[in-house]
């Protein structure tokens, strides 16, 4: 019997070292700066005309300043790279909660962006940076959609766990030593800007194989509806935009099944919709970095072609 | 499955608390399906390889029992040939075919074998020689045949030491099989503190020296002498942690039901001689080798060159057991030149018995110098993916002394540059004063455990500072083991 006490004692005390860990580490976590994510979603009190969230095609592909000296606006690039619908979500949940605020925002959403996020991205729901913020009912609810129910109560309930799983993330030396935020992302307003020199082997056209249907993942749907619900609760303009595809790779594709299924939810929630997907100005091979990336010159098309077909539609 | 990952922390709880529930009658079939669960996470379709060796073992092991005279010799044969034949097959079929194509090559004979698309059978080599050391036992009349099939099964399947050890003995193993083993909190608590110790070395130590080691060791040409003197270094000790991490991890989760492995590692790096290395290093495999391969071509009671000639051929085949590649039979090979030449040094050179202790410090301490640096040498050849590519990193190790410290006198360098600030190593000062100081832990934990074990060396010390040392290595581990890295085991591939 003692020393099951003794063993009970030991945990007791790994519990609240664990537990220490933790409250040191969450404290830290959310005033830090560790890459573009971790930035939108800690920053407080911004006050922009519009923000566009998405995923690394408007972190590449969209050019705030640009757009800025074109509508006299104020926004930022909120956008980042691998983020599926969920976190889109999650990332303007967090950015609006901490006292942030814009009238308008601007979505990007492509057809092959309502496929399962496991087909469309590496890594389907980057869970590790909203690891901070468990706890809060709203991404509690998207952590248990996206990860597996075992794993997000471990994270919730064992301390420090979560950031022990993911300490690549947030390692100690970024708690103890945090670095400056960046002033490239700051200066470009969250644009980060791609080579004109186009990666090694593109053109290489990635979609053949896939047949014509794809099922659309209704999570995704779900996901781009709260956004909706959460820019129409905060008054914000909602619109939803496609950029520009690597033609070659998208007529061979060809996923008509999921350009109708987004047509429909934008019609049916009388959405304002921007479509660049398969604009002829976007035929050129010199404009694009890769299969799905405008380079730095596609980009600035692109901006300026967006900047003037939303002109009258953006609230001031 | 591997030890350190989510599936395994469920796979354990979930075996060790049935273990304890089940009635002692029933333990065995439990036992045997959760290893078999085991081994399929890797392969499953390979699980009948493993059966098929187990029921020729297993009739053989009765069947030598049995009969008398020859017929237990050709039984013993073909046990032994089966077991080897497997081997032989799945891990160096492709190394032959390969290597006589390239002699086909080489007199320009346009002809060519086709290889093979096959995958070595996870952990085929232990579960092998553990197998083959039952029938020798048996047939040695050190062991009584196993009547019992499930038991048996168990005793070549067993989880903990499936796929990488420590390599069983049959007198060792399956009697315990048989025991009845009641929930122990004393051995519950040792083999967790066992465990935490294995995971440390493993995730902690060898998985945050990998990426190191991986870059410089991949693009050699790429680094200074020093830069691959000191990842030479690094994988020493990323090689002992990985595989003693794996070794303590076996033991512990064996020993929480009541089911003692043998010792596999003792403080290596602090022997002083390559004998004595041997005797600290993968003790299952060397006294396997002792035991079933030296002592039988005669042992130490054979004339100097036949006992150069056996230790060198013991050595090969160590090598070539770990892979089939011509590296680890140089690395063998290595190892063999190397305790023919000790032993040929302790014979003609007259020993001066050094009186003076403040001497013999200086000298075991150098003695341990010169055997970690030889050893480190060939690890070059353990690394590396080929023979070109070994003789290169060689000599740059063998050089990085002299050229760095010319380097420093003549270039005035900062003294860490060339190790950290290198293209591609993303290792800051903060990260080399880390690893250092892992290392100086490793130290002082292989300093005790040169004498005793680690855990009862602590287990005599008073209760703040043994929960204190726990308490600080749980908090280390999750903050510093690189669970994203998800790197296997590098015995795995054996």
């Amino acid at each position: 019997m003692k020393i099951f006490i003794k063993i009970f004692i030991f945990f007791c005390i790994t519990y609240i070292g664990l537990f220490a860990l933790n409250f040191f580490y969450e404290k830290k976590v959310k005033s830090i700066y560790i890459e573009k994510p971790s930035y939108i979603i800690s920053c407080s009190n911004k006050n922009y005309d519009y923000v566009v969230g998405g995923s690394s095609r408007v972190h590449n592909n969209f050019n705030a300043n640009l757009f800025d000296s074109l509508t006299n606006l104020n926004g930022f690039n909120i956008g980042y790279e691998g983020s599926a619908m969920a976190q889109n979500y999650l990332t303007l949940y967090l950015f609006l909660k901490n006292g942030n605020t814009t009238k308008n925002y601007l979505q990007q959403v492509e057809d092959n962006f309502l496929m399962d996020p496991k087909v469309a991205f590496t890594y389907p729901f980057q869970d590790y940076f909203f690891m901070p913020y468990i706890g809060d009912q709203t991404v509690d609810d998207c952590y248990k959609r996206n990860v597996p129910l075992i794993k997000f109560y471990l994270w919730k309930y064992v301390p420090f766990l979560k950031y022990a799983e993911f300490n690549n993330y947030y390692g100690l030396k970024k708690i103890v030593s945090p670095t400056k935020v960046d002033s490239d992302m700051l200066k470009f307003k969250g644009y980060d800007k791609l080579d004109v020199k186009q990666k090694d082997g593109f053109p290489a056209p990635r979609y053949d194989e896939i047949n014509n249907t794809v099922a659309v993942d209704e999570s995704n749907i779900y996901y781009l509806n709260k956004i909706r619900e959460l820019c129409l609760n905060s008054h914000i303009n909602f619109i939803i935009y496609s950029s520009p595809l690597y033609q070659k790779s998208y007529l061979a594709y060809k996923p008509k099944n999921l350009h109708s299924a987004l047509m429909k939810f934008i019609i049916s929630n009388n959405i304002k919709y921007f479509n660049f997907m398969v604009t002829p100005t976007y035929l050129k091979d010199s404009l694009f970095y890769d299969e799905t990336h405008l380079n730095s010159i596609g980009t600035n098309l692109f901006t300026t072609q967006l900047a003037d077909s939303l002109k009258e539609n953006l609230k001031k | 499955m591997l030890f350190n990952s989510f599936e395994f922390l469920v796979f354990f709880i979930i075996v060790t608390g049935l273990y304890f529930l089940l009635p002692h009658k029933f333990r065995w079939a439990m036992l045997l399906i959760a290893s078999c669960i085991f081994y399929m996470f890797f392969v499953p379709i390979y699980i009948l390889i493993l059966f098929a060796t187990i029921i020729i073992d297993y009739f053989a092991g009765i069947y030598i029992e049995k009969f008398e005279g020859k017929k237990r010799k050709y039984l013993l044969v073909v046990s032994l040939i089966s077991n080897i034949g497997i081997l032989a097959f799945f891990k160096y079929f492709n190394f032959f075919i390969d290597n006589l194509n390239s002699i086909f090559q080489a007199v320009n004979w346009n002809y060519s074998l086709t290889l093979l698309s096959i995958i070595l059978p996870i952990g085929l080599s232990f579960h092998t020689f553990q197998a083959m050391s039952y029938t020798i036992e048996v047939y040695r009349g050190n062991q009584k045949a196993e009547k019992h099939f499930g038991i048996y099964a168990l005793y070549v399947m067993y989880y903990p030491q499936l796929v990488a050890g420590p390599i069983e003995r049959p007198q060792n193993l399956l009697n315990q099989f048989h025991s009845k083993h009641k929930f122990d909190p004393y051995l519950f608590s040792n083999g967790l503190k066992q465990m935490l110790i294995g995971l440390f070395k493993k995730m902690v130590i060898a998985d945050n020296l990998a990426p190191y080691v991986n870059t410089v060791y991949d693009n050699p040409g790429n680094f200074e002498p020093i830069t691959i003197f000191v990842a030479t270094v690094f994988f020493a000790f990323q090689i002992y942690c990985d595989f003693s991490g794996y070794s303590d991890i076996a033991i512990g989760a064996s020993r929480i039901m009541g089911i003692e492995l043998m010792q596999n590692f003792k403080a290596p790096y602090r022997a002083i001689s390559i004998s004595d290395f041997w005797s600290r290093w993968h003790i299952s495999l060397s006294t396997w080798f002792k035991d079933y391969l030296y002592i039988p071509l005669g042992g130490n009671r054979v004339k100097l060159a036949r006992l150069c000639f056996n230790l060198f051929l013991v050595f090969m085949v160590s090598g070539f057991w770990h892979g089939a590649n011509w590296t680890f039979v140089i690395w063998g090979a290595l190892h063999g030149f190397y305790t023919i030449a000790e032993i040929l040094i302790n014979r003609y050179i007259n020993k001066n018995e050094v009186q003076n202790i403040k001497l013999n410090f200086l000298i075991t301490g150098l003695k341990r110098v010169v055997v970690f640096y030889l050893v480190c040498f060939a690890w070059i050849f353990f690394r590396a993916e080929s023979v070109s590519k070994a003789i290169f990193i060689a000599k740059e190790y063998l050089i990085a002394i002299p050229s760095y410290l010319h380097h420093l006198t003549q270039k005035g360098y900062l003294w860490l540059e060339p190790l950290i600030f290198k293209k591609d190593i993303r290792l800051n000062f903060i990260d080399f004063a880390l690893l250092g100081l892992a290392l100086v832990a490793l130290f002082y934990i292989n300093k005790v455990e040169y004498k005793t074990k680690f855990i009862s060396y602590l287990d005599s010390k008073p209760l703040v500072l043994k929960w204190g040392f726990y308490q600080v290595l749980i908090l280390l581990f999750f903050v510093f083991a690189a669970f994203h890295s998800k790197q296997e085991f590098i015995y795995f591939q054996f």
